[in-house]
Parts: structure tokens; sequence; C-alpha cells
């Protein structure tokens, strides 16, 4: 559908530089993990795999992994569904506290993290929550819903109305032209949000650590607890599995969404 | 095409009803008690504007945002303004060099700019290399905006890139066949069509940019401190409930302030550009 | 500041009372539970190997483990009424400032202070643990040994970057004034002023750490030239092949302290553990697993030579070290913070 632009030398050098800029520290990561020293120096001198092998044997770091995990997957998916509904609901229904709202969806990021630690610990434990699973998964669920409404309502902003008053001349009701039109088109938005609230989630270090216990320890906190007490490379080692980690999930819903837009464009040619 | 408002509430009650109970009620306790202690008045914040930290450490962290903004957009733009031009494969190699930072734990990426950073390490040699020698960046404000600006980049691209890749080619194509050269075509059709994303990605790095803690903390000296750090001290050290929830007040205020005097300028941006966007 | 707000314990208080489920995790004073709270890591566990697993054997006590110490969270469980820690390891600083509000009082009855270093067990707290703020200084740098710590603020003679804590208690203000002519019997209450004026002087080169595992790194790494440290972090750089070496002058003695938190739900149990760590064996078994030294002066703990060097514990040491005033402390630590906090971020 795009018409080929020709690429100006001097933008593809700048987005070199970019591109350099954002690997530069997982450049870094990947190899520190494999170090024969107690170091974070780089270049590294000597190899071993003796960071791996203290990651699996101590389950204070493969336990803390699997915690972070398990709650950026349920915080990621609760945060998408219920943050996507409410960007279409403010984008439709052009509500006269529409903006309230929004605003009241936005709060947490605008909240400077370390208030909301000590707040969300203090009332949670009130409740009897703090400490547990479904505290942590109920303060990254909340973390996470601005980061999927700012790209969705981004995505339904430059959303064709037109298309959907067409669908509806066609006689696609409501949830049809939900499923059928609107959603595939704000896809791009809905999976960039997806994006966002895992790794949100994922990375969220100062509430975590408010919130933890002995037994429910998200990997951010382990490795910040470890790098407190010593220079400890196995954070490397944590980060390149979760690397691993992130790819899968990442990238598998991105690989579906574009065999599914290939296979619409076969339906669509006749 | 309006849907019912008991629609749109159905729709809205998850997220709201999530946001607030889960954040909004523990926030407001806190931030209450800032009104509270030690009496019922304003003695919290006479105190926090009377300790020259306050306002000085905000100021800071109010550049340090728009510096961070700014640095992302030069970076962030020509890159996701690059996504759309290039086929599909290269596409999804540009997309994958800005998730990669996203895979990798923050708390890893701010520690590998550490060794990246430090004296005598690779940038250092890098810099003595380029005839720049004996520079050591971490400790100093350009090692904690170099952090910032890695970490706050793929936000800033990946919002762009959901605004750019609608905008249709078609229109450029239509304002050149008319005798519009090149920029023209950039500046009237193309960056006003982008200008949501624009928008969008800034605000969102804007905010962002304001809660930093753990990197200018491990990238940064005492002096580059933010007001995150500054609360931080309150909690943790001072054990001072209403002098943070005071701080974080203040702190959305501010934030609020920006946004609306953003919003205020944007429309007179777009309208300057000359393109109404308004889609209905 | 501090104090609760009344209505939200009380409104807290009430909720418990009507849900019925008094003391946190619910494991309610029957004797047989602890929760322990400490700083992690192999700090904690040679904690629970010396201290905690031979005291529950013997009294038959489940032992938890928590941490990190957090003094928001304390507070936070006091102040809800929601106590799941019993016993504390906190600075030395903490119990003296918060004794009968959020750490309870102790029962001396059973425990023998007269064999701690004079100031440092309090009403409300005992040391498990003694160590030291020193300054160090890279001896292949400098072929003349520092003395005092007048050396550190002499960049003419000693040039270079020096590193020191980034929080008021971190000594570095007990240094300026020491360094500034101070006597140490006149050192406190703290001349802040005049310490900050004598930091002026070397600030621009003056690098800051904020976790003790920072301050090992930059010996390590040789990135700083003197620094102020914690003598165990010196003693793990040395055996990792740094070349800084301890001066003892003027030594800033501080512990680990232990105490129990306020409405502890396991109060005698706590109380028992208390006394079991006063005693001797129990420092001497930590003294030989971290690289900090008996609180109890009694304890003979077997160290290698490193170990020996850096044994705060030691008699010469003692001698010419200063015991930091945790009443000072006690007192001042906001109003000091603050100050610190606008000094170094100007």
């Amino acid at each position: 559908m795009n018409q080929r632009t020709p690429v100006r030398l001097p933008l593809a050098l700048w987005a070199g530089v970019t591109a350099l800029l954002l690997v530069a520290p997982t450049l870094v990561v990947i190899p520190l993990s494999f170090t024969e020293r107690r170091s974070f120096s780089f270049p590294i001198e000597g190899w071993s795999l003796q960071w791996y092998e203290r990651f699996f044997t101590d389950p204070r770091w493969y336990g803390a992994l699997g915690t972070s995990i398990a709650v950026a997957i349920g915080a990621a998916l609760v945060a998408t569904v219920a943050g996507t509904l409410a960007a279409i609901a403010l984008d439709r229904a052009r509500l006269r506290y529409g903006w309230l709202i929004r605003a009241l969806l936005l709060l947490p990021v605008v909240v400077p993290q370390i208030v909301a630690a000590v707040a969300i610990f203090g009332t949670y434990l009130g409740w009897g929550i703090s400490g547990t699973p479904l505290g942590l998964l109920l303060a990254h669920i909340v973390l996470a819903i601005p980061f999927v409404v700012i790209p969705v309502s981004t995505a339904l902003q430059s959303f064709d109305p037109t298309l959907e008053r067409a669908a509806a001349v066609l006689g696609a009701g409501g949830w049809g032209r939900f499923w059928q039109v609107q959603l595939p088109l704000i896809s791009p938005g809905v999976i960039t949000g997806f994006v966002f609230a895992f790794v949100t989630s994922l990375d969220e270090v100062v509430i975590a650590y408010f919130l933890q216990t002995p037994t429910l320890r998200s990997l951010p906190v382990q490795m910040y607890s470890s790098v407190t007490v010593e220079t400890d490379p196995t954070i490397a080692v944590a980060s390149s599995l979760m690397l691993v980690f992130s790819t899968i999930v990442i990238l598998l819903p991105r690989f579906f969404a574009a065999r599914r837009r290939r296979l619409l464009k076969a339906k669509e040619t006749p | 095409m309006h849907t019912s408002a008991r629609w749109s509430a159905l729709l809205l009650a998850p997220a709201v009803l999530l946001v607030a109970i889960c954040f909004v009620v523990p926030i407001g306790s806190i931030v209450l008690r800032s009104f509270t202690e030690p009496e019922l008045g304003l003695a919290t914040y006479e105190r926090l504007f009377a300790d020259p930290t306050t306002l000085r450490v905000l100021g800071r962290t109010l550049l340090v945002a728009l510096g961070a903004v700014g640095l992302c957009l030069l970076f962030g733009y020509p890159y996701a303004y690059l996504m759309t031009l290039v086929g599909p494969d290269m596409r999804a190699v540009l997309m994958v060099l800005v998730l990669v930072p996203f895979w990798t734990s923050l708390m890893a990426r701010t520690f590998a700019w550490v060794s990246l950073l430090q004296r005598d390490g690779p940038v250092s040699a890098l810099l003595a290399f380029a005839g720049v020698p004996g520079v050591t960046l971490l400790g100093t404000a350009a090692g904690v905006m170099i952090g910032m600006v890695q970490i706050l980049l793929p936000y800033m691209v990946l919002t762009l890139s959901t605004t750019l890749s609608r905008i249709d080619r078609g229109l450029l194509t239509a304002a050149q066949s008319l005798g519009a050269n090149r920029y023209r075509t950039f500046f009237q059709v193309y960056l006003p069509l982008s200008l949501p994303g624009v928008f969008a990605g800034s605000a969102l790095v804007f905010i962002l940019a304001l809660g930093f803690y753990i990197t200018p903390q491990l990238l940064g000296s005492p002096r580059e401190s933010l007001i995150a750090q500054v609360i931080g001290v309150r909690v943790e050290r001072l054990v001072d409930f209403a002098g943070a929830g005071g701080l974080s007040l203040i702190v959305l205020l501010t934030t609020a302030l920006c946004l609306a005097a953003a919003v205020l300028a944007f429309r007179p941006v777009r309208a300057m550009l000359g393109q109404g966007g308004d889609r209905r | 500041m501090r104090s609760t707000t009344k209505i939200l314990a009380l409104s807290a208080t009430a909720a418990l009372a009507l849900s019925g489920c008094g003391g946190g995790g619910g494991e309610s004073g029957d004797g047989s539970q602890l929760t322990f709270a400490s700083y992690g890591s192999e700090y904690q566990d040679a904690q629970n190997d010396s201290l905690l697993t031979p005291w529950a054997e013997e009294a038959g006590v489940t032992v938890t483990n928590d941490s990190p110490t957090s003094y928001p969270r304390i507070a936070q469980m006091v102040d809800a009424g929601q106590v799941t820690w019993d016993v504390v390891d906190t600075e030395p600083f903490y119990p003296v400032a918060n004794c009968g509000t959020y750490v309870e009082e102790l029962d001396f009855s059973n425990i023998d202070t007269s064999q701690f270093p004079e100031g440092t067990w309090s009403d409300c707290s005992i040391p498990f643990a003694q160590y030291a703020t020193i300054m160090v200084y890279d001896a292949e740098q400098f072929a003349q040994a520092p003395q005092d710590f007048e050396a550190f603020f002499d960049v003419e003679a000693y040039p270079g970057t020096r590193l020191v804590p980034n929080w008021a208690g971190g000594g570095a203000l007990e240094v300026a004034l020491l360094a500034d002519g101070v006597a140490p019997e006149e050192l406190y209450p703290l001349d802040l002023d005049r310490a900050f004026a004598k930091l002026d002087t070397i600030r621009d080169h003056l690098q800051f750490w904020d976790t003790s595992s920072e301050s090992q790194q930059a010996l390590e790494d040789g990135t700083v030239d003197l620094a102020l440290v914690w003598s165990g972090r010196a003693y793990e750089a040395e055996l990792n092949g740094s070349t800084f070496e301890p001066v003892w002058q003027d030594a800033l003695l501080a512990w680990a302290s232990l105490s129990i938190i306020k409405d502890s739900p396991n109060l005698e149990a706590a109380q028992s553990l208390i006394e079991y760590a006063a005693q001797a064996e129990p420092q001497a078994r930590f003294a030989e697993r971290q690289p900090y030294s008996p609180a109890n002066l009694e304890a003979q703990p077997e160290l290698d030579e490193v170990q020996e060097k850096y044994n705060v514990a030691a008699p010469e040491v003692q001698d010419q070290a200063i015991v930091t005033d945790v009443q000072y402390w006690a007192d001042h630590n906001d109003e000091a913070n603050e100050a610190w906090t606008a000094w170094s971020t100007s």
C-alpha cells in the first residue's frame, strides 16, 4: 500500500546511531553473564558458567524468575483488557467528565513510585493482601493500565470513523463492528499496550520491594537486593534469561498478528 | 453513532474500579496525611517549601525531563519515520532493535551503563580514541541523561510508530504532484498528521522521566538527584510519610500543570502548521 | 511527626477486631513462632547459622526470615496494628530513637551488659556485632601512609578522588569535624555548618556511595584513591585483591543492633532470642563467618590473619576508636539528614 520513498543516507546513519544506543547495554549484559570475575568491568577477561550455575541452584533466583513471569503475564493480560475497553469507551462516548476519567487512569504513571510503594504497602497491609501474590498482581495491574490506555487511545485517534459507519451501513452489529472492523485496526496500539504493560510489571522494582516477603520476591527485587549486598554478575544471567522469555512472550502475539493479517489479505483478494 | 451511557460505563468499569480501589485509595490516604499531620493544616507544605532542596530538585527534575523528551524526539522521530519507509523485513529488524532494550531488565541495563561509562571504561576509551581523553561520564549529568534516554526511547519510538504507520503516504504523493517540494510536503502534510503521536510519546516520556529513581541514583552523583530520590530519603531515612505525601502531591500538580500547558500549546501549534486534524 | 494518624489506626483496629484476625500472619502468641528481619543475603544466612538455628532448636521455635529491614515498613506495621516481624536487626540509632513507640523495651534481668563496649546497648536494644567506619587509602598510590583524617582533606599531599557515604549518619560529618580540629570528646552535638564547610573544601574531589557494595566495588576497581567505608567491606575488598589499606586512628565504631518490634505477637520468644544473642558464643560464631567483630568482648572467635587485621574488637583498635553517639543520632537523625540532602544535592 505504501509507495517506496528512497531512504537518504543521513537518515539511515542517524537511525544507526539510535539503534546502537538502544542495544548497547544489552551487548554488555549478555557477555557479562559469562564473566569469570565477580565484577561488572568490561571488556570481559575470562569466561565461565558459574553465574548460571548459581542462578539455577539458588531457589532465591529461579523462584524469583517464576514469580516475575507469572505476575507480569497476569498483570499484562488484565491491564490490556481493562485498558483497551476503557480507551474505547473514552474515545466513543464523549463523556462530559471523560477528561477526568482519563486523568484518573493515567494517575499511576504520574505518582512517584516510591510514594506509591509506601502508600500501597500501608493500605494493602490493612486489607491483608500485602505480601500476597494477589497484592503484587493488583499493584502491577493498576500500574500497567495507563501504559495500555495511552497507545490504544493514540491508535483510536488516528482511526477513521467512516470505516465504522460504512460497516454499520452494511449491517454489521455493534459487536461485529468491534471485532471485525475496530479491533483489527487498533491492534497495533493494543499490542504496544500489552508490551508496555508486560515490561512495566517485569521491570518494576520499587513497589515489589515493599510488598515482598521471602516467598514472594520478584526478579528485579532479587537483583536489586543482590547488588546492594555484593557485586553480583548473576543479575546479568537473570537479565539474559528474561530476555529469552520476553522474546517468546512478545514475539508470539506479533507472529500471530502478522499471520492473521496475511490471511485477511489473502481473503480480500478474490 | 453514540454509544449509550450505560454501555460505556460498563466498558470503563473494570479499569476505573481497579485504579480507584487499588491505587487512588492508598495514594489518597498518604496525601491526606500531609494535611492532617502533625495537625490539620498546611504545616507540611510550609515545611517542604522552607526546605531549599524541594524547589531546586523539582526544577532540576523538570529540566531533565524536558531534556529527555527533546533527545527522545531527536533520536526517536527519524527512527520511527525510517520504519515507515523501509520494506517489511527491514521494518521487523528495526522493531526488534527497539524491543531489545525492553527485553533486557532495567536493573541490568543500568549496571551495564555503569560498566560502559566508568573510569577507563569502553566509552572513555572511545572518546579518547576520538581525541577527547580523560573523560568519565559516570557520575555526571551526561551519564544520567544517556541512561535515561536509552530507557525512555523505546516508549517514544513505539508510540510514534503507532501513529506514523497509519499516515497515508498517498497524501504525500498528492501534495508533491501538486507542486510542493519534499520539505514542504514533510512539514506541511506529514508532520501535522504525526502530531498526535509526537504529543502522546512526549507526554509519556515526560511523565516517566519525572519518576526516575534508580537510574540517576546509580549513574549520577547527588548533584544530579531527582525528586523521586529526595522523596525516597524522606520515606526510607526520615520515615516522614506526611512529607513524602506532600511532595508527591506537589509532583502531581506540577505534572498536571505541564500537561495542561502542553495541551493548550498543542492546539495553536497544530493550527499554525495548517492542519485542522479534527476528525469528526 | 511520626505519630500515627489516630483515626486511621482506630479504624484499622476496629476492622481487625471485627474480622477477628488479630496479629498479622495469624500465628499469634503461642510461642512456637518467630519472624526475624535483617539485611538479607549471606549476612542473614550467617545470622541464621550462628544465632537463630541453634536458638530455635533449643527453644523449640520455628523461625521465619524476612528482609530487608525497612523503617517505613516497621512504622506502617505498628501503625496498622498488623505486626508480622518480631526481632529486627537495625542501625544503632533506630531503637534509641523509637524506644517504646516502634520497638519494645527489653527485660535486662537475664542479660549481662558489662561485656558490651560503653554506649552500644540501650533500653530497647543489644549489639550483636560491631564494625567501624574507617578511612582507607590506596597503598599503591601513596607511599606515605596517611595518619589521620586531616589527610582526607589534604588534596595537595594526597591528591585524588575521595569516596564517602551518602547520608548524614554515614560518618562523613564526624570525620570532617575531627579533621577540622574538634576533639573527639567534644564531637557531639555535631556542628553541622562547620562540618559542611569543611566538606565543601574538597567537594570537587568527592564521590558518594549509597550501598556498601558500591563502596567495595570502588576499592576493588581502584576508581577512587581514598575512602570512608565500613571495615567489613575493606576486608572483603582486600580478599578480592584490592590495594587499599586501613587507618584505625579515630575509627567510628558502630554495631548491628537487635531489638523487638512494638506489639510483637511473640514477645516471649523474642525476648528469649535477644537474651541468647547477647551471649559470647553466637557472636563468636557469627564473627567467624562474616567480617564483623563480636560486640560481647568475652567472645573468642577463631580468626585467620586477614580477619584479625580487621578485627574491630581488638584492644588496640578499641583504644583508638570513637563510639558514635547514638543518643545524638536518635535525636537529630531527621534534621541532619535534611541538611545532608540539601547540601549534597546542591
